[in-house]
């Protein structure tokens, strides 16, 4: 993106009240009770079992720990899981 | 849910993969957008659903993974459809069960007729079953435009008819237009005359000549008051004759007679006591009947049907229907009963002579029962207010030759 766009973007979504840094790609979790979570703007599944899920996004990794997880679907930048969800973690970007 | 249906149709397999590297698999399906989802861990391997053509383009992944696929279940249409295959009867009672319903649309099993007032659905259909349009007929058969011609030729007091076909029910839809009766311009020029003869009772001109006085004898015919007028100028010269619609209330004292007249024999109407009771069941559409089928009620010449509606769960209804065989017996009115009808009889026409706002002076109506009859009969003396006019004709005023040269000019 050209910066001036990019500004414009920022402008943008600083008038809807959206952290800037999804311009920049963060992922977006959507967490509904214990049960169900969306995940957007993720890269790749590091590692899947069914108490864990490890996910690399464009700013770092995600991990979330749980109880018989599954992957209702998933697209190129877009998934939901299901199952009992216990823990969200954030892990480090450098790594 | 569309998704879920349309994927169903084109038909799903639940895949198991085990091996080196699963979640490479995974993330390299999504990259060469393979749609997988449903993915559950499970002791074997990853079990996920995907699409029998994805299938087919698993093969590089797979080598590139080191993973082993194997097809745990087959899901949806193709799959099914393959597994009844071989059960010809299923295949050819559906076919039966489409060309039965094709075959049946070909008809029209139904019609239905809105907007009619004085004519009945009964006697409509009646017509229309004369002219080969009744349920059962091919729709082929059935000309729209033709249906609507010919009811309007036959009912002539039905103004527009639409006929259409919807599915296969058959709609008419009718207005009926009351023809307006030839009435006599309002307004236009006319006498006030007698209609029968009698004495004038009191009169009252608006409008016109009067040509006659209270007390006055007149006779059937007699202008009452002209509707020609003389226009008369200062030298008492008449300048011009106009004509109106003649206006007034003028009574008139006349003499009516009264004759009725009926036979003292009569069929009386006697219960013989069978009764047969049906109950209906019904809902908006459907009912159902329930009654005694030994009764038969073939061999009743006469009986009377009393239906009694009452309301049990809305929408249903139940109702009763009662029906009563009777006989015509011969009776005879005796005295006071045959003057007890002549008199109810009599009290019905003073009631519309009453709202004509004609007033009864004189009342010399005498009732005589011989053997056989009954009669009621004799004079009214009544004083009847005059509405009939008859027209004034154009050479009852207007001489053309003097109209013409009329004006001061020259």
């Amino acid at each position: 993106m050209r910066e001036k766009t990019v500004r414009h973007m920022e402008q943008i979504s600083d008038m809807i009240h959206l952290p800037g840094d999804i311009l920049a790609g963060a992922p977006v979790l959507t967490v509904i009770g214990q049960r169900e979570l969306y995940l957007e703007n993720y890269r790749n599944i590091i590692e899947y079992t069914g108490d864990e899920i490890r996910i690399q996004t464009k700013t770092g990794r995600i991990h979330i720990e749980g109880k018989s997880l599954n992957i209702n679907y998933y697209t190129e930048d877009a998934m939901k899981i299901t199952g009992t969800i216990y823990q969200i973690n954030y892990g480090n970007p450098k790594t | 849910m569309l998704k879920r249906i349309v994927t169903w149709c084109l038909g799903y397999v639940r895949v198991v993969i085990h091996g080196y590297f699963p979640e490479r698999f995974l993330n390299l399906c999504s990259a060469r957008k393979i749609r997988i989802w449903n993915v559950e861990r499970k002791d074997e391997g990853y079990l996920f659903s995907m699409s029998v053509q994805d299938y087919k383009r698993l093969r590089p992944i797979v080598r590139k993974t080191k993973t082993r696929p194997r097809i745990k279940k087959r899901k949806g249409l193709p799959f099914l459809i393959r597994r009844f295959w071989p059960r010809v009867g299923l295949w050819l009672g559906g076919l039966l069960f489409c060309c039965l319903v094709y075959l049946y649309s070909l008809f029209i099993w139904s019609i239905e007729i809105e907007g009619q007032y004085t004519h009945t659905e009964v006697a409509l259909k009646k017509y229309l079953k004369t002219i080969e349009v009744k349920p059962g007929t091919r729709k082929a058969v059935l000309d729209c435009t033709a249906i609507e011609e010919a009811m309007r030729k036959e009912y002539k007091d039905i103004g527009w008819v639409s006929a259409e076909i919807k599915g296969t029910r058959m709609f008419i839809r009718i207005k009926e237009t009351n023809l307006a009766k030839e009435k006599e311009e309002e307004g236009a020029p006319a006498h006030l005359v007698a209609p029968a003869d009698g004495q004038i009772a009191s009169v009252i001109v608006r409008k016109g000549t009067l040509t006659v006085r209270k007390g006055d004898q007149v006779s059937a015919g007699d202008i009452l008051i002209n509707g020609v007028i003389d226009i008369v100028g200062d030298n008492d010269l008449l300048v011009r004759k106009e004509a109106v619609e003649a206006d007034g209330d003028i009574y008139l004292n006349t003499w009516f007679t009264y004759r009725q007249e009926y036979p003292l024999h009569y069929k009386k109407k006697e219960y013989t006591g069978k009764v047969k009771k049906k109950y209906i069941l019904r809902c908006p559409g459907y009912e159902i009947s329930f009654q005694n089928p030994l009764i038969s009620l073939e061999n009743w010449k006469h009986y009377d049907i009393i239906g009694e509606r009452s309301l049990w769960k809305p929408p249903f209804e139940v109702v009763e229907v009662e029906y009563r065989e009777f006989i015509w017996k011969d009776a005879i009115y005796s005295k006071e009963e045959a003057t007890k009808i002549a008199n109810a009889w009599f009290s019905a026409y003073l009631k519309e002579l009453e709202e004509k706002e004609i007033q009864v002076l004189d009342n010399q109506v005498k009732l005589t029962i011989t053997a056989k009859k009954c009669i009621a009969a004799g004079k009214l003396y009544v004083s009847e207010p005059v509405r009939t006019y008859r027209k004034i004709a154009d050479s009852e005023w207007r001489n053309i030759e003097t109209d013409e040269h009329s004006g001061d000019n020259y």
